[in-house]
């Protein structure tokens, strides 16, 4: 665009003078600024170049106004894209900070629950109702099985931990979940007591009346059954484990662990037993950490005559206490 | 033909003061604004030369310092130089150089920004040089780039430039 030239290519004495005329314009063009600025900055604000410039002014705001009007449109255009940016900005940095203030609060009620759950599991078992002869395991539930026929929890802790295969398990509050049937090294698979094929020998703690505690109608539901019929309960009792010993075995489950309320009592003529209806103390569907008990290593004695009996898994024993 | 020339020049300088004042103080990035009247009298400066570049640049620096409250005749000295140094450069470098425009441009904004800068502080008037060269000098370069050849084809459709009348010299025998 500029390649067309301009003028220059007179003479050598014509394009001197004019250069010269330049250099003089220019140079007399400073000299006025400079006396410009000099007097206006002496003079007091009545002074002439004060009050041409307020004139100025005058004549110039005709121009400025409808330039103004003019360029309103294209202003208020102008300010709303650059408020449209700044609320995208404003939004996305909004969101940022909400999604991270949602973070934090999950983060602290995470914490909180498992802080209340750790304080309540220590508040049983440094309870009185904690089993002298055992020691904790605190394992979280980290799987449940994929059809409703098996009641069963994985666990989060295993052999590795000293979780052995039997023992018993209860809730954070100390009721009884169930025991443990399948450990790897570093999980546990545990049977509920609500399971079709758990059953665990269980007394009514007011009465003593004494019975085998098995799954009932519903998943979550169990009965005492095999209770004889001279024997008396009623509801609102407590269900706990019998725990009984014999020479030579002894259960699965230490005494006293509980393990429900009575609901209903259930008798016909036709009936061997009374059939108790009793509502489980545990939320097995919000199970979401246990506690395996393991049984602490007894001294070391040389045997007599008689020796230790082995354990015997209390599923379809015969023997009752 | 010259008084044309000034007149049509006058009125384009002018005319570039008002959207100055009116439109282009209104876009802002940063603490810059486009600046209508310098590209225009690095165009007309470029297209009508020195003389010219040094009145319409003392002329619209009047104008401005007017319609600005401004000190007087401060717009006007660093205008005058500015419009001067252009058609200088203009004849100087038209023909040898690939983007003279750019380039004046450049140093126009560039000038402008720090002898401003340098006139102010002489007045007693400072902005931190960090600012200066982020928040003035960068985004008023974007500007005026992005202004000057627009606004240079309109000066030049207005003062169209003018032919060279080359002597022909016959060589010796």
């Amino acid at each position: 665009m500029l390649d067309a030239p301009v003028r220059r290519g007179d003479g050598p004495p014509s394009r001197t003078g004019r250069a010269f005329r330049a250099r003089l314009v220019a140079a007399l063009l400073v000299l006025v600024s400079l006396a410009l600025i000099t007097v206006y900055f002496r003079e007091s604000n009545e002074g002439p170049l004060h009050a041409a410039q307020r004139i100025g002014v005058s004549v110039l705001m005709p121009f400025e106004v409808a330039g103004e009007r003019v360029a309103r449109p294209f202003r208020d255009g102008w300010a709303w894209m650059s408020d449209l940016l700044d609320a995208k900005d404003e939004n996305e940095e909004l969101r940022r900070e909400n999604e991270e203030i949602r973070r934090e609060l999950i983060e602290a009620q995470t914490a909180a629950q498992a802080l209340a759950l750790q304080a309540q599991i220590s508040e049983y078992v440094a309870g009185p109702t904690f089993p002298t002869d055992f020691d904790p395991i605190v394992a979280r539930v980290i799987g449940r099985p994929p059809t409703p026929y098996q009641q069963e929890v994985i666990v989060s802790a295993g052999s590795g931990d000293g979780v052995e295969r039997n023992a018993p398990v209860v809730s954070e509050e100390g009721n009884l979940v169930g025991q443990v049937t399948d450990v790897t090294d570093s999980t546990a698979r545990i049977m509920l007591i609500t399971d079709q094929s758990s059953s665990v020998s269980a007394v009514v703690l007011e009465t003593e009346a004494s019975g085998v505690v098995k799954h009932g109608a519903s998943s979550s539901s169990l009965i005492l059954d095999r209770v004889e019929k001279d024997e008396t309960a009623s509801a609102g009792n407590t269900v706990i484990t019998a725990g009984w010993t014999t020479e030579r075995f002894e259960s699965l489950f230490p005494r006293g662990i509980p393990i429900g309320i009575v609901e209903s009592v259930g008798q016909q003529d036709v009936d061997l037993f009374k059939r108790i209806q009793i509502a489980p103390l545990v939320d097995f569907d919000s199970l979401a950490a246990v506690i395996v008990l393991i049984e602490k290593p007894q001294p070391v004695e040389p045997p007599p005559k008689a020796t230790e009996s082995p354990r015997r898994r209390e599923q379809g024993k015969k023997t009752r206490p | 033909m010259i008084g044309i020339d000034a007149v049509k020049a006058a009125g384009l300088v002018l005319l570039a003061t008002i959207v100055q004042v009116s439109l282009a103080e209104w876009i802002e990035i940063g603490e810059a604004h486009p600046d209508v009247v310098l590209v225009t009298l690095v165009a007309v400066s470029l297209l009508r030369g020195p003389t010219y570049g040094a009145v319409l640049g003392f002329l619209a620096g009047l104008v401005l310092d007017t319609a600005s409250f401004g000190t007087f005749g401060l717009t006007s000295l660093l205008l005058t130089v500015i419009g001067y140094s252009t058609g200088r450069f203009g004849e100087a470098t038209t023909r040898s150089s690939a983007h003279p425009l750019l380039i004046a441009v450049i140093l126009a904004t560039a000038g402008y920004t720090l002898g401003s800068a340098v006139l102010h502080f002489m007045l007693g008037l400072s902005i931190p040089a960090s600012q200066l060269f982020l928040a003035v000098l960068l985004p008023a370069l974007a500007f005026n780039l992005i202004l000057a050849y627009p606004l240079y084809a309109l000066c030049a459709r207005v003062l169209p430039p003018r032919l060279v009348v080359r002597r022909e010299v016959k060589p010796a025998v």
